[in-house]
């Protein structure tokens, strides 16, 4: 590999006066830094450590990579960077590295102290890569390239590196920036290859003593995106990934983990919440030894939770960055500053980052490799589907089969939030490949592609889900594993079972597809006929013998709305369906997820004025409840096709500037107002008004729901729209709703539709249809075209060609299709 | 020099007939010591430790030296060799302190008294085949000594110095204690007896009545609980305390994490009530703590002293707390309260499960760096002293002071290393095959310190007795442990043949049995080791030859109608082919054959067949050989049928 000449020699470095004065203070006698000498910290004379910029637009602990989605000329990261070295003893500051457009970050120093591993973007250059340097700044080596960002790496002790990449081409599924994985390649380079397959972050490997990896996983499958950020734990080769700690527990980002010398413990940045900016958090001791759930086994040390990439010397010896400083700390939290950047460094904006001693270190155990490249596929022993922390009122024999699902990457995303995916509820699009059965003794053995994301749904004789796995599995190609730590207690051995299990005395099951049914539900497409067959005839905009209109106040028609449909929007908000939400929770009680838990599936068994599904129907209403009850089925939908959607967190296409907003507004001001007055009766003002209801984490009790923009504007029928509809008397047409608030007598808003009340709201959803119409369509509609920016990312990853013509038709779907299929794992020669 | 008393015992492939006739020879004849410990020139082996009342001296049972050292506590070194006939394997001292009984291992093996004082040997008793774990009766009449090969215990009269009589046990046993009142002796079975594939597959403590000379009760472990290493009485005479293994061998062996494959325990007994209390799991939930071996009380039976020889730790459990954490544990579950889902403990039969039930209550103490194999552990005061068998070395630990570091004392100058510079390993200076025992024995070369090798091969390279679903023939189809005697001279390895050699089957199992990678001198030096491995005389032997029995069974087995010899031809007694002879089980595979496996030691390894189904070896030759495709054996009369299984289990 190439050498880089901005690496500056030894005889070129630096030192400056400013810092001998700090180092001063450090050296009077005493000091917490001289019992530490005299003591852990035996033998540390340097210590190494980047300096750079952080981002400080974005707070979120990984936005600190490429570039932003709807804008790549928008980094995430700065410009401006140092590789230091730090003499303890002499207070010599060190430049290995300096480059006043580039990025360092995340070194680690080899096992036998003689070379730095690091993570380098090199000034006038958009990606990070892994390179090495000697500790005197010579020998710069590249060991990565690509157009891709390699970070956070470490080495194993066979030689090979870990690191983070965003080779796998994905971005994360609630924000504007792209996702890095734990890849895997040689000590100079080559042979990189994927040993995770998340669809979010993995952060920070580094190998515990006894040869695993311990790593952050941020992960979430039909819960909250925001609390699930843990330590898990794989081997080198990316079999045997399971919970570490923390995972049960929502809250906290646990990240940059590293084990204490001479302990079974970790020592870890706790960042609270869903993080701070370069994870910063609160030094935290972490013991295992009671197990993944077990909370107060993470002790903090001291007090404050704006330290980064705590190192540990031992049990009671710390060190850390803080800011522009570096820091020791013992157990009870005492510190001390040991050293800051030079004035001009600070003046940049650079922070001290990833400071670590230039020492030798034992390589931890090997653990063998059981990987074998040359299989398409894991398999997978589950022992017993019984034994589980939350399976009591589960009787033997209810399961029968497993349907197994795969949580699908994300191609590119464009805010905080999931619209028009879902409404609160899944992120991501979730792909039916199948089942495989569940033998009499509760166990099953199955054959499941190597590298992909895969979770089940324990189902019963009528298909209907038990027990829903609330994160994923992966297996490596050749991995042969079983269930460890998904049903059983966390500190349990495994059970007393029958010998051998029922299910591996025949081959592996093959995930059996289910015929007729689409691998990714798209809701329009699939879904609303079924309803407009049987539900749409009551529950519809038109006055019907069989009930209609709206009856029980239920619309499902596949009317626009602003985001959604009505339908979709309707069976949401009246939990005609049952799904993990965007909640902090999981480990449900059995039959309280998905199908088995979905009134929508009771309603239509004959017993709701005899409508009956037809086996068929049932299915696909059931398939699409079981994976995730999903909107659209591509993520071609997000970003556009709304009015009032997000970008980055903010309201963008609100309408806002129109005309007819405006007019619109003053009516509903002056004539709905009046009786709307109550917040929980408050009427939106404009397509984008939520009215204060979290977009994200909306309750679904309150009352604010039912005339929320998503359902009282209709953008496909207008004058359907129950916004018109309520107020007009039912000698124009309408249904006259309203009713005076305190006397509850009928009120007649609209007598006619010439008011010109009605006809400045009906200017307004004429307006959102013609929006939706010229402007950027919804995924459902004719002509849809998806974002430039979708479409830019499939050209990157090659499904797209590069000249693809502007206005060249794209099938989204197949084009999604052909995406994630490209990311499958497919041995070399097949 | 090298104890090796009959080195033409040792069997060349390419010289066949000649070892045909000089392991008769070998076999047949009266053999020194050769049972529980390995003949290891030059090492000391220490495996039994007992103090004096007074705290002042430590006599030290040396396997492999034939001697019995008496350690000055105070003084911190050996005062005194003793050199006895065998292989010492336990002790057991007076109430008074002046008299010391140490069983002497052999196929013949003898009791020596000592006079703790001079040193002098006081009287010589008889003891069985493998004689070991003296205990005396309190009032001082009575020894008790378990003959581990003949699986009984002899019960010797020290008036008289005459052995009384026998009393049957189950199998091997290997530990043994008394109540205060002295009514009941405990008896660990190293092994379980049945067959493999039963529902339950477990090792028993025999409890034997100590007047009506009968066992009178057997406290079975949890299913697949084996491989019993030790058993002690505490001294307010309330528990007892096993030590042992309790496998999941019901599962394919895909991974060791979280006790996947070998969990280790120890089981409490309540002596007043004679019933498990339950049983603990010493690992932690990512640390395996292999292979508990013996066991110390303080004097207050507060704390229990464990010793772990696969992990070099010792533990030290609050007893009293572990007790109180039993007692709060309910029978049933009280469904109308909610359930701690972080808790893997909410009912006493969950507690054998539990990787975190000893959390907080037990400490694991590293012993140091080169203090290696513990086994034997007893407790001076708030002093622990722990043999280490491998590295010929006492630990320290001081409980008074639990920041202390373990400190190191050397039993032999070899093991105090060459001069005053650093100390260096022990490994270094142990012979190819001491260090291949060690290996063998070292669950430091596992991941997470789950199990060793002698985890499931416990014994000096034996069998533990249970079904492994191994993944290297597939899954589903577990086969019976195999002994590793003889596995060298025997190829293919495993009971489908699917290693070509013992060699390569020693390199898969570092890689896919203990997860990890190892340099190959570690290979190297553990095939020297299972090489080493001698044959143990059976216990059916009558001074050293055949029965009356056996040499009528030895005709039936060359009988040609019969067929035995066929393909069980004598020298190694294997072909050293894979056939089909009718045994196949429910999971086997419509063309599985099964490799020819060697006879030798047959009376040690039941169960047997490749899925250990036959509990005896009358069941191979009965039951499990319907259609005569195993040898012609239906024409066989009771009669011969006992003959051969005698001469069978002679070899």
């Amino acid at each position: 590999m190439q050498t880089v000449p901005r690496a500056l020699s030894l005889a070129a470095l630096v030192t400056s006066a400013t810092l001998l004065l700090s180092l001063a203070a450090a050296a009077a006698t005493g000091t917490l830094l001289d019992q530490f000498r005299a003591g852990p910290m035996t033998g540390v004379d340097d210590i190494i450590f980047a300096a750079r910029r952080i981002n400080e637009t974005d707070g979120h602990w990984y936005a600190n990579i490429g570039y932003y989605a709807h804008d790549p000329q928008r980094k995430a990261w700065r410009e401006g960077t140092k590789l230091y070295r730090w003499s303890l003893a002499t207070g010599k500051l060190s430049t290995l590295l300096d480059d006043p457009r580039g990025g360092v970050r995340d070194p680690q120093v080899h096992y036998e102290g003689g070379k730095i591993l690091f993570s380098y973007r090199k000034g006038g250059t958009e990606q990070y890569h892994l390179y090495e340097i000697n500790p005197d700044g010579g020998g710069l080596r590249q060991l990565t390239d690509g157009p891709y960002d390699d970070i956070e790496p470490t080495y194993l002790p066979d030689g090979d590196i870990i690191f983070v990449s965003t080779r796998c081409k994905r971005w994360v599924n609630c924000w504007l920036t792209q996702v890095a994985i734990l890849h895997r390649c040689d000590a100079n380079g080559r042979n990189v290859r994927p040993i995770s397959s998340n669809n979010e972050q993995d952060n920070t490997p580094w190998p515990l003593p006894d040869g695993r990896i311990l790593y952050t996983r941020w992960e979430y499958v039909d819960r909250s995106q925001v609390h699930y950020h843990h330590l898990w734990v794989a081997n080198p080769d990316g079999t045997s990934q399971m919970t570490w700690y923390g995972n049960l527990h929502p809250g906290i980002v646990m990240i940059d983990a590293k084990p204490i010398p001479g302990s079974d413990k970790v020592v870890a940045s706790f960042s609270p919440g869903h993080g701070q900016p370069e994870h910063a958090g609160q030094i935290t001791i972490v013991d295992p030894k009671a197990g993944p759930d077990a909370q107060s086994f993470a002790q903090p040390v001291g007090r404050g939770n704006q330290f980064r990439d705590p190192w540990a010397f031992s049990e009671n010896c710390f060190m850390a960055a803080v800011g522009p400083s570096l820091v020791v700390m013992d157990d009870t939290g005492k510190q001390q500053e040991l050293f800051k950047l030079p004035a001009a460094d600070r003046k940049a904006g650079l922070q001290l980052h990833e400071p670590r001693p230039l020492l030798p270190r034992p390589r931890e155990r090997v653990i063998p490799d059981r990987v074998d490249p040359k299989a398409a596929s894991g398999r997978l022993v589950l022992a017993d589907i019984y034994d589980g922390r939350n399976m009591a009122s589960v009787k033997r024999g209810d399961i029968k089969k497993l349907l197994v699902l795969e949580t699908l990457p994300m191609p590119i995303h464009y805010t905080g939030g999931m619209e028009p995916i879902s409404y609160g509820g899944t992120f991501t699009l979730e792909r039916i490949v199948g089942t495989v059965p569940v033998e009499e003794d509760g166990s099953a053995y199955l054959e499941l592609p190597a590298l992909r994301s895969f979770f089940f749904v324990a189902l019963d004789e009528h298909d209907l889900s038990v027990k829903r796995m609330q994160s994923f599995l992966t297996v490596q190609p050749g991995e042969t594993t079983s269930c460890v730590g998904c049903h059983e207690q966390r500190t349990q051995t495994p059970r007393p079972t029958p010998m051998p299990l029922a299910a591996v005395q025949r081959p592996p099951s093959r995930i059996e597809p289910i015929a007729g049914v689409p691998e990714v539900i798209d809701y329009p497409r699939d879904v609303q006929p079924v309803l407009d067959s049987l539900c749409a005839s009551c529950h519809g905009y038109e006055k019907t013998p069989a009930g209609g209109p709206r009856a029980g106040r239920l619309i499902l028609t596949g009317d626009h709305g602003p985001m959604y449909s009505h339908s979709y929007y309707m069976m949401t908000i009246a939990r005609l369906i049952s799904d993990g939400r965007n909640k902090p929770e999981s480990n449900y009680a059995p039959r309280t997820l998905g199908s088995s838990a979905s009134r929508l599936l009771t309603l239509l068994d004959g017993t709701h004025y005899g409508v009956k599904a037809t086996p068929r129907q049932k299915q696909m209403l059931r398939l699409w409840i079981e994976s995730g009850a999903a909107y659209p089925g591509t993520y071609a939908s997000l970003g556009c096709g709304m009015i009032g959607n997000y970008s980055e967190n903010q309201e963008i296409h609100t309408g806002q500037d129109w005309p007819a907003t405006r007019a619109a507004a003053e009516v509903i001001e002056k004539r709905c107002a009046v009786c709307h007055a109550e917040p929980a009766r408050l009427l939106p003002r404009n397509l984008a008004d939520e009215r204060g209801v979290s977009f994200w984490e909306p309750r679904l009790d309150d009352p604010r729901l039912l005339t929320s923009r998503h359902i009282v504007f209709n953008l496909s029928r207008p004058e359907k729209s129950l916004i018109l509809l309520a107020p007009l008397a039912e000698s124009a047409g309408g249904w006259g709703l309203c009713r005076d608030p305190k006397t509850r007598e009928p009120r007649t808003v609209f007598a006619d539709t010439g008011d010109p009340g009605y006809q400045a709201l009906l200017a307004l959803c004429v307006a959102g249809k013609d929006s939706l119409a010229q402007g950027t369509r919804r995924f459902d509609m004719p002509d849809f075209r998806p974002r430039a920016d979708w479409v830019r990312e499939m050209k990157r990853y090659g499904i797209l060609p590069v000249d693809l013509a502007p206005t060249a038709a794209i099938d989204c779907y197949a084009t999604e299709q052909k995406y994630w299929q490209s990311l499958w794992y497919l041995p070399a020669g097949l | 020099m090298r104890l090796r008393p009959h080195p033409q015992a040792l069997i060349s492939i390419h010289n066949l007939h000649v070892a045909v006739l000089a392991c008769c020879l070998a076999w047949f004849a009266p053999q020194q010591a050769q049972s529980a410990s390995l003949p290891q020139p030059g090492s000391l082996s220490p495996a039994a430790l007992a103090a004096t009342p007074d705290g002042t001296r430590l006599f030290i049972a040396c396997a492999t030296a034939k001697q019995i050292a008496v350690f000055d506590v105070a003084g911190g070194n050996i005062t005194r060799r003793i050199t006895v006939p065998h292989s010492p394997s336990g002790l057991a001292l007076s109430s008074d302190g002046l008299r010391l009984y140490v069983t002497c291992a052999a196929p013949h093996s003898s009791v020596r008294v000592l006079d703790t004082g001079s040193g002098k040997t006081l009287a010589t008793l008889p003891a069985g085949h493998t004689a070991m774990a003296p205990v005396l009766s309190p009032d001082g009449k009575t020894l008790f000594v378990c003959n581990r090969f003949n699986n009984d215990i002899s019960v010797i009269d020290l008036g008289t110095g005459k052995e009384q009589c026998r009393i049957p046990v189950q199998r091997e046993p290997v530990a043994a204690a008394i109540s205060h009142d002295g009514r009941f002796l405990l008896v660990a079975n190293h092994l379980h007896t049945g067959p493999a594939d039963a529902e339950l597959v477990a090792a028993v403590v025999s409890v034997i009545d100590t007047a009506a000379r009968k066992v009178v009760k057997e406290l079975s472990l949890p299913d697949g609980g084996g491989v019993l290493n030790d058993l002690r009485v505490s001294p307010d005479g309330k528990y007892a305390v096993v030590t042992h293994l309790l496998p999941h061998f019901r599962l394919p062996a895909t991974q060791l994490d979280r006790g996947w494959m070998n969990s280790n325990a120890a089981t409490i007994i309540d002596l007043a009530r004679m019933e498990i209390i339950n049983t603990v799991l010493l690992d932690n939930i990512d640390r395996g703590a292999a292979d508990p071996w013996g066991i110390a009380w303080s004097a207050d039976s507060a704390t229990l002293l464990i010793t772990h020889a696969g992990t070099h730790e010792v533990s030290v459990i609050d007893f009293a707390a572990t007790l109180a954490r039993l007692s709060k544990m309910p029978a049933t579950l009280d469904t109308s309260k909610p359930a701690d889902p972080t808790s893997a403990s909410r009912v006493q039969a969950d507690v054998p499960n539990d990787l975190a039930f000893l959390v907080g209550v037990r400490q694991r103490i590293k012993l140091p760096q080169n203090d290696l194999g513990p086994r034997s552990v007893v407790l001076v005061g708030r002093k622990a002293y722990v043999a280490n068998y491998f590295s010929d070395s006492l630990s320290v630990v001081d409980l008074a002071s639990p920041q202390a570091k373990p400190q190191s004392i050397p039993l032999s100058s070899r093991s105090a290393g060459a001069g005053a510079g650093k100390p260096t390993s022990p490994l270094d200076r142990m012979p190819l095959a001491r260090k291949g025992e060690f290996y063998f024995h070292d669950a430091g070369i596992c991941f997470q310190g789950w199990q060793s090798c002698s985890t499931c091969h416990p014994g000096q390279a034996r069998v533990d007795g249970l079904n492994w679903d191994l993944l290297n023939d597939g899954i589903g189809n577990p086969k019976n442990t195999k002994s590793m005697l003889l596995a060298h001279k025997t190829p293919p390895a495993m009971s489908m043949g699917v290693r070509d050699t013992a060699e390569t089957a020693v390199r898969a199992g570092i890689q896919h049995i203990l997860f990890t990678v190892q340099p190959e001198e570690v290979a190297v030096a553990i095939d020297k080791y299972l090489k080493s491995l001698q044959p143990v005389p059976s216990p059916l032997l009558v001074n050293g030859q055949l029965s009356d029995s056996a040499r009528r069974g030895e005709k039936v087995f060359k009988d040609r109608q019969v067929g035995c010899a066929a393909c069980h031809p004598p020298g190694l007694f294997t072909d050293l082919k894979t056939y089909d002879v009718g045994t196949r089980g429910r999971f086997d595979k419509p063309t599985d054959r099964f490799d020819t496996p060697t006879l030798v030691e047959g009376w040690r390894t039941a169960p047997y067949l490749h899925d250990g189904s036959a509990a005896t070896m009358r069941d191979v030759l009965t039951t499990h050989n319907p259609s005569d495709k195993h040898g012609k054996t239906s024409q066989l009369t009771p009669q011969q049928i006992d003959d051969l299984a005698a001469y069978l289990l002679s070899l």
